[in-house]
């Protein structure tokens, strides 16, 4: 069976720069073998023909708002994609870029392809890049939740028209951004490709978040979304891990945003370290990640709305690492 | 070893980094770490196939796939619904 193609998706808010950012990629050829597919919302698909005409195959997905139709469209445009691939009739490429629309709440969409029977044997979700433009972004995230949803998806936050912004805007917003998520890498926009792994390795955490030892809450605009850093040294064991996680989602799903970091495993060996992802109540297939000795065993993040922070603390440590005499490691 | 690297497109993602020698075994864990953080409702798990069996405490069962179905089982059979962000019993 091939290996899953990866599936990057760019977000921002309406006017943050996403197809100039895409326009501005497929000129520096930075988006070569990567198949573009653009949810575009209006009628008219003017960012497609744009991003067309420089040069690069693109589709466009439905004339809906992206989060609204991931059902058979993206799967359908997905899967015409990789089978064109297969007999020749479309390029070949080796990744999928997906634009959402400025009014995309992105969450549905990373849902499908990780649960989707046909998609996620073909596909898996690379990282999730969000534009925030420094002129409106602050005041977008306090209006919008498709908005904040952006943001706490993202893998990787670019501060966009800083050229228009007034001084002292991005460390204000930056700051902001990382209380509210900080999995996330924040950048000033510039000349670099934020899919490039090479010059952005993939990682479970940014290493800040993954020292950090408590929560910090971010707004209470947004009904306490505040980010809490669950960590240990010691390798724990998946099936209590596993079952905390998946009990703790099932109950709490609706408030529990996003949990992405690394844990360590107790093997018969050693110890592993998987990276775990969630948004909402959906977990992403764990995925191997490499040893850092610098950072600790376990980090995880739990983005939640309303969550106590102690409480969750106090769980994690009572039903995970605790040393209850059974033994269920592996 | 793990079974991280094998491909099966419908397995639960608490199943995916078990054992690959030994799954079985890395179902009984599943279902022993269940049934000690569900013990508020209880229910008996047991492992059942490729899956788990819940039983109610009075008496009614269920087979379920995974740790997805397995919650739900219990909130439908147990006399409690377990919230790990509860507080611990006395």
């Amino acid at each position: 069976m091939n290996e899953p193609i990866a599936v990057d998706i760019l977000t921002g808010f309406l006017g943050s720069g996403k197809t100039s950012m895409i326009r501005r990629l497929v000129e520096g050829r930075a988006l070569r073998e990567t198949a573009i597919l653009v949810n575009e919302f209006a009628d008219l698909p003017v960012d497609g023909q744009l991003i067309g005409l420089s040069g690069a195959s693109a589709s466009v997905i439905g004339d809906r708002c992206l989060c609204c139709v991931t059902d058979g469209n993206l799967r359908a445009a997905i899967v015409a994609l990789i089978e064109g691939q297969a007999d020749g009739r479309t390029p070949s490429f080796r990744r999928i870029l997906i634009e959402t629309s400025g009014i995309a709440d992105p969450t549905p969409l990373i849902a499908t392809l990780a649960t989707d029977p046909i998609l996620k044997a073909r596909v898996r979700l690379g990282r999730v890049v969000t534009l925030i433009d420094l002129c409106h972004g602050a005041a977008t995230l306090d209006e919008s939740a498709e908005a904040m949803a952006q943001l706490i998806a993202a893998d990787i936050v670019l501060l966009t028209k800083a050229e228009l912004a007034e001084a002292g805007a991005a460390e204000r917003l930056a700051d902001r951004i990382g209380a509210i998520n900080p999995i996330a890498r924040t950048f000033a926009a510039g000349g670099f490709d934020p899919f490039d792994r090479a010059l952005l390795p993939d990682q479970a955490l940014p290493p800040r978040a993954a020292r950090s030892f408590t929560a910090t809450a971010a707004t209470p605009i947004h009904d306490r979304i505040a980010a809490s850093v669950l960590t240990t040294d010691a390798p724990v064991a998946w099936a209590r891990f596993a079952a905390w996680l998946s009990l703790l989602l099932h109950r709490h799903g609706d408030t529990i945003l996003r949990v992405k970091g690394s844990v360590g495993i107790e093997t018969a060996d050693g110890s592993i370290g998987v990276v775990v992802q969630s948004v909402r109540h959906v977990v992403h297939k764990p995925e191997h990640v490499p040893a850092d000795p610098d950072a600790p065993r376990t980090a995880l993040v739990v983005i939640a709305r309303g969550l106590d922070h102690e409480r969750l603390v106090a769980s994690f440590h009572r039903h995970v690492t605790a040393d209850k005499g059974v033994d269920i490691a592996q | 070893m793990c079974g991280l690297c094998g491909i099966f497109t419908e397995m639960h993602w608490t199943a995916a980094p078990v054992s690959t020698a030994r799954p079985g075994l890395g179902r009984t864990q599943l279902a022993a770490a269940a049934a000690e953080i569900a013990a508020e409702s209880g229910v008996r798990i047991a492992v059942w196939g490729q899956g788990f069996r819940v039983i109610g405490p009075t008496g009614r069962t269920e087979i379920v796939a995974d740790l997805a179905a397995l919650w739900r089982a219990i909130d439908r059979l147990g006399r409690a619904q377990p919230d790990p962000l509860g507080e611990p019993r006395r």
